[in-house]
């Protein structure tokens, strides 16, 4: 009997001392373990890429820089044209536990390799980023963010001023390494395959772009920034996610053509020209006009600004707006996206110089700005010359910013559209016109005041005749940050960040 | 019921056929005191031994007992128990009479283990087979909704789709489904769907559609912790047990028994719609649009659609009040069950084979179901061992119609605007209907939706045990069982590839679709070695012992690849080859291990006091290996008072029957694979999830790339801990005619583990984490009258009463996103119930101590800015079931109604119809221009002004469609309560003077009809709440999106046995 109950126990209890049977908890469908940083660089560098352009800040910039108009009889961004309250949760997400935690990881493992040339690259973008975000939400957790694996998983708040001064500071730190004996992996880096002086000059143009975005501020100090630039090896191409790496394969293209692709069509349903930049090229005949639009058979024509409920005739040929043909947007799925461009570095130094009052080093650089951007689109320069509408005027420090921003507005359309809102909420150009286009639509049509800004005619109301400014609070840091710092959620997308301090609309 | 009684005493009884030197055989009949019918499976036991047998099919028994023998006893589930003295007798013949209350019936508890009600210390339901199969449902979780107090049980509408089943409330985030046992087996009870809540989902049910109804003996719900302990850390939400039909010993004849039915299905709850405004848009009557926004009806014959060869269609602009319904055809069902059955002592057998078909109200058999199932079992005992097998097998071919938006069939229809017929559009490939010159550009002919686009499954499934008992001694046995569970399934999805000729209206507008395919492979297993020595003996003559100890070794796994190609070549051939673009391939990998040790001591004092106790280990790969370890005992009693007072020689009077019991008890539940460390994952660029878009993916340019996962991993996870306390009283009244038991809890689920969403700042966006504590109390009430009761006319009247409230005791921070979408979602918040809508609400400001709303300058109710927790719950107020049953002679009148009231439904076919103009709501002030009573507009300084903005016919569509009209997004939050008429059946029992004349016994004729009467308050004129279409847990609750609508079915049902 008893020799029976043994033998039961003992069968029972025969999986006891091996407690390996349990140890079956390692996920087979990831990766535990990587070997050096060169497997992250590729994401971290499209994802920024990928956001600039993606669903977000692509379109938002395309409305909001009055790029794009939302097309009558579809609905998918009414809401950017009414200036509801945007928060851009998936930018946010895809910035900071995207690509700034890929990032920090890169320097981690670089700084253990002692592989500066990695390091460069990530803190680079890694200030790059953090700038894009700080300009877009403005007071933003930073000093304690990125530290989720440490345990901070509510890091504090800073204000959009303190983060400024970090990034400043986090920028001369990195410029004053030695990179002389620098590599960087050339098949994980799509941006400039591995050419670290590239990345060294990324981060001088990087620190020429945080320089200027605080001119309005009172510690802005021009001749500080004029003695950087002269000094500083700036970017001689444009820093880009180059558009030879997308393939026309689903999840392989451009985002805008991704939105496009297939089945989808967000463009061709819902994105028509706007007339406040659709105009401004075709009165002044700029070449760019057929690369940037695509004209219907009528020929070209673009859209009130935020319209699309409109049930009128405004220029009188007996047809609804709402039934009219207007010019539409396409992305060929190879483009580049700019991180940072050669007209955008440009038109930085050429505003740094006609601060300065040095006329002909600021026209010199406003042309290479243009010419850039008439490369970037393959056409040839017919408006710095004489006779362009382009063509440099020497001017007031005022006028000469002017004329910087028109261009670099029309140089981001396609390319840099978050860009393009951002350093409008600098200079506050183009500026905003008053004109109220549902009150007299066919004397709007007639008089429309060609390079200026309008008010989207369903956002008016929203935020009393002023324009977005910056993103609400994403939800996703409101509901589960619990730190005192936090700030309450802003009232609407009209509430500005700390640099934007230049009078206007 | 009966046929399970019938397995145990078969069971019970094994091996007990000791010759005796001096024996003499007793022979008789045993029939029902009713109606004289015969009884089988009557045990007859020889009093105070364990000698006995049943009787046969003709309720004959012959026993051989002891010359000392003088008492028999014989009993039978839902009959009073006799005994006979039989000092004197060779020839006993007894009648039996039906007991209202089986007092001494048996209970199948956990493990499997059966024991007398009375004795058991918590509350148990039991289901009988027949009632089961009565309701001729084709999963059986269906055929007791309404009947069982405290299970709440929903589903999608479709063939063969999921069912939702809550017991006790929701007490875990994400897993909140019972445990399925069938004859010691877990179930594998995953739900299988494609697509996903929002776009294009096809709901192919779960695990336990395998289980015809017609096999089922009888079904426990085991709801309570105490009660479900012993199955470990898999049965925290409670268990149900369901037990198969059996061999029973015939003294080697076989058993032949028929199931058959045959019946329709029409389609049930239509929304109601306006009937004032056709097709158009901004109050212009526009023949192109998908919106009822345009001019009055007016009734005349006017031209509709677009200009096809220079001939354009006429029909009256009129309301079609049954457009909608003439769509739907009528469904129709068929099934056949046969099972062979018999035995003798030693052995016995069941083999059965079934046959379902159902094709569902939509139009084509897109929607239809047919399942084939083989079910075997056998066993075969000896003096020392007992061995028994069972080997299920079941094939499922589900075609779905699938939901939500993208290219369903919900969208397409809903986008005609309702002076259209949608019959007329049958022919999709015809002039004027096809999709070129189809009459909008905004939607497609919902024809060529049903016929070109679709979802199938077809699914293989194996489950099955092998069981050796060896018995070392009369009361010590031990018991190994291997069992085992595999189900194989194959999914596809594809969406019909279209492209609109450049010379055709809808050209330019409509993007058309380049198609799809998706086929999906699913292999999921589930295996487990259980050991259990089993021991009893009595300690004193008052005082018994049963005591088991057992070990269970678990392990479940999950193998998933999946193709898909995002275009089409040449149109209607699906397969990864004829595709424009590259297929792209997807695989995921999943295994899982527990392993417990368990024991139970069983006490009982002179047959009135009862006390078990219950413990068990468990060890689980899921969590941190130093520390996988959990530990959970339970402690149950029960007091039989009547019996008690019994004992002591005291008359209970009118009182039958009273039992007071108690039990406390701890489950355990541990968490999902791969939660504990941290990995890289392959890279992808995330583009926001709407439909046709796909994330950015590597490699890219010959280039690959890993990224950090979002996922924090949690090194210290610990397992959820249920405890619940329990309390029961079961009272019955004057022989049985009235009976109550009421069951109160208590159950405090904690550190529930769940994927804490962290703020993205800190580098991760979520965390597996030990977040929070749950508490759900209740009560339960089930009555049991006899109103009437004379020898050829029964009333029985059954009645369950439950209401559960939830609490969030405890939250480590914020709130818990439970499910949902971009409009609006359920949470969970510390303080307050269980998922709580979370959505947009109105602006208002309060000026001068009045509310104001706050709209914008178009006149619009505004939304604010960011979605709010609002206090309307998912979950019910209280839930009571009455079910009536009427039997004169052999004729049964049976109907159950279900009452669920309060608690709230998301409802995107109302979100929708406020889109498309055709909701009645949308018809205020006959859409007139009106200004949003005690509204107020915000000026640039920050004061306020009134509104003097009307909404107009222009911008109505945005003031219903876009903003929610006047409560923003709580608009498509709807009450969820309802009253269902659930089935009412009438079925004759042929009498067996009748039928026995060809030899065939148990001859049943019924009708039954389902779901046939839905009420619902004035706020839900569009749904049947019970759908959802956003999984099988709690994030079911949330709602529906686009789901397709219910059904009611007329079944006309034959069984027989021969």
């Amino acid at each position: 009997m008893r020799k029976y109950i043994y033998a039961a126990f003992l069968s029972l209890f025969l999986f006891w001392g091996c407690t390996d049977w349990l140890d079956v908890n390692k996920d087979p469908n990831s990766l535990g373990e990587l070997p050096n940083s060169n497997a992250l660089i590729p994401i971290s560098e499209v994802t920024i890429a990928n956001n600039l352009m993606g669903w977000d800040f692509g379109f938002a910039g395309g409305y909001w820089s009055q790029y794009m108009a939302q097309n009558y009889n579809a609905s998918q961004f009414k809401t950017l044209e009414e200036y509801s309250e945007f928060s851009f949760n998936t930018a946010y997400q895809e910035l900071t536990a995207g690509a700034l935690n890929d990032l920090k990881r890169i320097k981690q493992i670089a700084s253990e390799n002692e592989d500066n040339g990695s390091y460069l690259l990530a803190e680079a973008l890694s200030i790059f980023v953090w700038q894009i975000i700080t300009d877009t939400w403005g007071d933003i957790p930073y000093f304690e963010a990125l530290r989720g694996d440490e345990g901070i998983s509510s890091p504090a708040f800073d204000s959009g001023q303190k983060i400024y001064e970090d990034l400043l500071s986090r920028i001369n730190g990195l410029l004053a390494k030695d990179f002389s004996n620098a590599e960087i992996n050339p098949d994980a880096d799509f941006i400039f395959a591995g050419d670290v002086s590239k990345w060294i000059q990324f981060s001088n143009s990087l620190k020429l772009k945080l320089m200027l975005r605080l001119s309005e501020t009172p510690s802005y100090n021009n001749a500080d920034v004029l003695a950087f630039v002269n000094s500083a090896d700036l970017l001689q191409e444009s820093a880009q996610i180059p558009g030879s790496i997308f393939e026309n394969k689903d999840g392989k293209r451009h985002p805008m053509a991704e939105f496009e692709a297939g089945s989808a069509g967000y463009l061709t349903t819902n994105v028509i020209a706007s007339k406040t930049l659709l105009q401004y090229l075709v009165d002044n005949s700029d070449p760019r006009l057929d690369k940037i639009y695509v004209a219907p058979a009528s020929g070209h024509r673009g859209a009130f600004q935020g319209d699309f409920d409109s049930d009128e005739d405004s220029d009188g040929n007996t047809t609804l707006d709402e039934k009219e043909a207007y010019s539409t947007m396409s992305f060929p799925f190879d483009m580049n996206i700019p991180l940072i461009s050669l007209w955008e570095t440009e038109f930085h130094q050429a505003e740094v110089f006609a601060r300065a009052g040095m006329h002909a080093e600021a026209k010199a650089h406003y042309e290479n700005g243009v010419n850039a951007s008439l490369a970037a689109h393959g056409v040839a320069n017919t408006i710095t010359v004489d006779g362009g509408y382009a063509k440099w005027v020497d001017g007031s420090v005022e006028e000469e910013i002017k004329q910087i921003s028109m261009q670099k507005w029309v140089a981001n359309a396609k390319y840099q559209h978050w860009e393009s809102f951002l350093e409008r909420n600098r200079t506050k150009y183009p500026s905003v016109n008053e004109i109220d286009v549902a009150a007299d639509r066919k004397s709007a049509w007639v008089n429309f005041p060609v390079g200026d800004f309008t008010i989207s005619v369903k956002g008016r109301a929203k935020l009393q005749g002023n324009l977005p400014a910056s993103a609400i609070y994403p939800n996703a840091i409101l509901t589960r940050n619990t730190s005192p710092t936090k700030p309450s959620q802003k009232d609407n997308v009209g509430q500005k960040v700390w640099w934007n301090l230049k009078a206007g609309k | 019921m009966r046929k399970f009684a019938l397995l145990l005493t078969c069971l019970l009884l094994c091996g007990v056929h000791v010759v005796f030197a001096q024996s003499r055989s007793i022979t008789g009949t045993v029939t029902d005191s009713d109606d004289g019918s015969s009884l089988p499976g009557v045990s007859v036991v020889v009093k105070g031994t364990t000698i006995g047998t049943v009787t046969d099919i003709e309720g004959k028994f012959t026993l051989s007992v002891p010359r000392d023998a003088n008492t028999l006893r014989f009993s039978f589930v839902g009959y009073s128990p006799r005994e006979v003295d039989i000092t004197t007798l060779t020839v006993v013949n007894v009648a039996l009479a039906k007991s209202a209350f089986d007092v001494d019936e048996v209970v199948v508890t956990a493990m499997g283990i059966s024991r007398a009600t009375k004795a058991v210390g918590y509350a148990t339901t039991t289901v009988s087979g027949e009632d089961i199969s009565a309701t001729q449902a084709v999963n059986p979780m269906n055929a007791i909704q309404g009947k069982v107090a405290g299970v709440q049980i929903t589903s999608a509408p479709g063939p063969g789709s999921t069912q939702n089943v809550f017991i006790r409330g929701a007490s875990s985030f994400s897993n909140n489904q019972p445990l399925y046992i069938v004859d010691g087996i877990p179930l594998i009870n995953e739900q299988i769907q494609t697509g996903d809540a929002l776009n294009f989902q096809a709901d192919f049910g779960s695990g336990l559609n395998a289980v015809s109804p017609d096999n089922i003996a009888d079904m426990t719900i085991l709801k309570g912790a105490a009660a479900t302990a012993l199955y470990g850390s898999r049965a925290a939400n409670g268990v149900i047990l369901i037990t198969t039909k059996k061999g029973r010993n015939t003294e080697g004849k076989m058993v032949v028994s028929y199931d058959g039915s045959v019946g329709v299905s029409r389609v049930g709850r239509i929304p109601k719609r306006q009937s004032q405004f056709g097709q158009g848009w901004s109050g212009t009557r526009a023949l192109d649009e998908n919106g009822n926004w345009g001019a009055p009806y007016d009734g005349k014959d006017r031209v509709w659609g677009n200009v096809v060869d220079n001939s354009q269609l006429v029909k009256p602009y009129k309301f079609l009040e049954n457009r909608v319904r003439d769509f739907y055809d009528l469904g129709l069902d068929y099934k056949n069950s046969v099972s062979l059955s018999g035995g003798d002592n030693h052995t016995n057998y069941f083999l059965s084979f079934s046959q379902n078909s159902v094709d569902g109200v939509i139009p084509t058999d897109a929607d239809s179901y047919n399942r084939y199932t083989i079910s075997t079992s056998g066993s075969h005992k000896t003096n020392k061992i007992e061995v028994s097998s069972s080997i299920n097998f079941s094939n499922e071919k589900t075609k779905v119609v699938p939901s939500g938006q993208g290219a369903s069939l919900f969208r397409s229809l809903w986008e005609i605007a309702e002076d259209i017929s949608i019959v007329d559009l049958k022919n999709y490939k015809d002039k004027y209907y096809k999709l070129d010159d189809y009459f909008t550009p905004y939607g497609i002919n919902p024809y060529f939706a049903l016929n070109e686009n679709g979802a199938t499954q077809n699914k293989n499934k194996l489950f099955g045990k092998a069981e050796v008992k060896y018995k070392f001694l009369d009361n010590l046995s031990l018991m190994y069982r291997f069992s085992g569970d595999i189900e194989n399934s194959t999914t596809e999805a594809w969406v019909a590839k279209y492209q609109f000729s450049p010379s055709s209206p809808n050209y330019g507008t409509n993007a058309g679709s380049v198609g799809s395919y998706e086929n999906t492979k699913r292999t999921r297993y589930e295996y487990s070695h259980d050991f259990l020595l089993n021991f009893d003996t009595d300690l004193s003559s008052d005082i018994s012992l049963t005591a088991f100890l057992g070990a269970n070794f678990n392990e479940r796994g999950y193998d998933y690849v999946s193709g898909k190609i995002t275009s089409i070549d040449v149109e209607g051939y699906y397969n990864f080859s004829n595709s424009l673009t590259d297929p792209v391939a997807s695989q995921y990998l999943r295994k899982r291990r527990l392993m417990g040790v368990f024991a139970n001591v069983d006490l009982s004092y002179k047959d009135y006091a009862f006390l078990t106790i219950t413990a068990r280990n468990d060890w689980s790969s899921t969590l941190p290996l130093k520390n996988n370890s959990f530990f959970y005992p339970g402690i149950t009693g029960s007091f039989v008072v009547t019996d008690f007072l019994k004992d002591r020689s005291i008359e209970t009077g009118f009182l039958s029957f009273a039992k007071v019991r108690a039990a406390y008890g701890w489950t355990g539940n541990d968490a999902d694979p791969y939660q504990i460390y941290p990995t890289f994952e392959p890279a992808d660029a995330a583009i926001p999830g709407y439909p046709e878009l796909d994330d950015l993916k590597f490699p890219l340019n010959g280039v690959n790339s890993y990224e950090i996962s979002n996922q924090l991993g949690n090194t210290e996870l610990k397992p959820e801990i249920t405890k619940e306390i329990e309390l029961g009283l079961d009272l019955r009244f004057f022989n049985n005619r009235l009976g109550f038991d009421v069951a109160l809890y208590n159950k405090t689920t904690e550190g529930l583990i769940t994927t804490l969403p962290v703020d993205p700042s800190s580098g991760y966006t979520e965390q597996i984490t030990n977040l929070g504590d749950v508490n759900n109390k209740g009560i339960e009430v089930t009555a049991m009258i006899i109103p009437v009761k004379t020898k050829d006319f029964t009333w029985n009247i059954s009645y369950n009463y439950s209401t559960n409230v939830n609490k969030v005791t405890d939250l480590a921070e914020g709130e818990i996103m439970i499910d949902g979408f971009g409009n609006g979602t359920i949470v969970a918040v510390k303080g307050k119930e269980l998922g709580l809508f979370k959505v947009n609400i109105p602006r208002t400001v309060v000026i001068d101590g009045v509310e104001k709303v706050i709209v914008d300058g178009n006149g619009n109710v505004m939304p604010s800015a960011d979605m709010v927790v609002t206090d309307r719950s998912v979950n019910e107020d209280f839930a009571m079931g009455l079910t009536n049953s009427f039997t004169w002679k052999g004729l049964t009148l049976s109907g159950t109604l279900d009452l669920h009231y309060g608690g709230y439904i998301y409802s995107y076919t109302k979100d929708y119809m406020h889109w498309t103009g055709s909701s009645y709501e949308s018809t205020m002030n006959d859409r007139n221009p009106f200004i949003v009573p005690n509204s107020v507009v915000e000026n640039a300084d920050g004061t306020y002004s009134e509104n003097t903005t009307p909404v107009t016919q222009n911008t109505q569509h945005s003031f219903y469609g876009d903003y929610g009209a006047f409560e923003a997004g709580l608009y498509g939050v709807i009450d969820r309560s309802f009253l269902k008429l659930r089935d009412v059946s009438l079925s004759y029992s042929i009498p067996e003077k009748v039928t026995k004349k060809v030899k065939v016994y148990d001859v049943r004729l019924s009708v039954v009809v389902g779901n046939v009467l839905l009420w619902t308050p004035s706020d839900n004129t569009y749904i049947d709440p019970e759908t959802t279409t956003f999984g099988n847990d709690l994030g079911a609750r949330f709602g529906e999106f686009g789901a397709n609508p219910s059904n009611q079915t007329y079944l006309f049902g034959l069984s027989f046995k021969f």
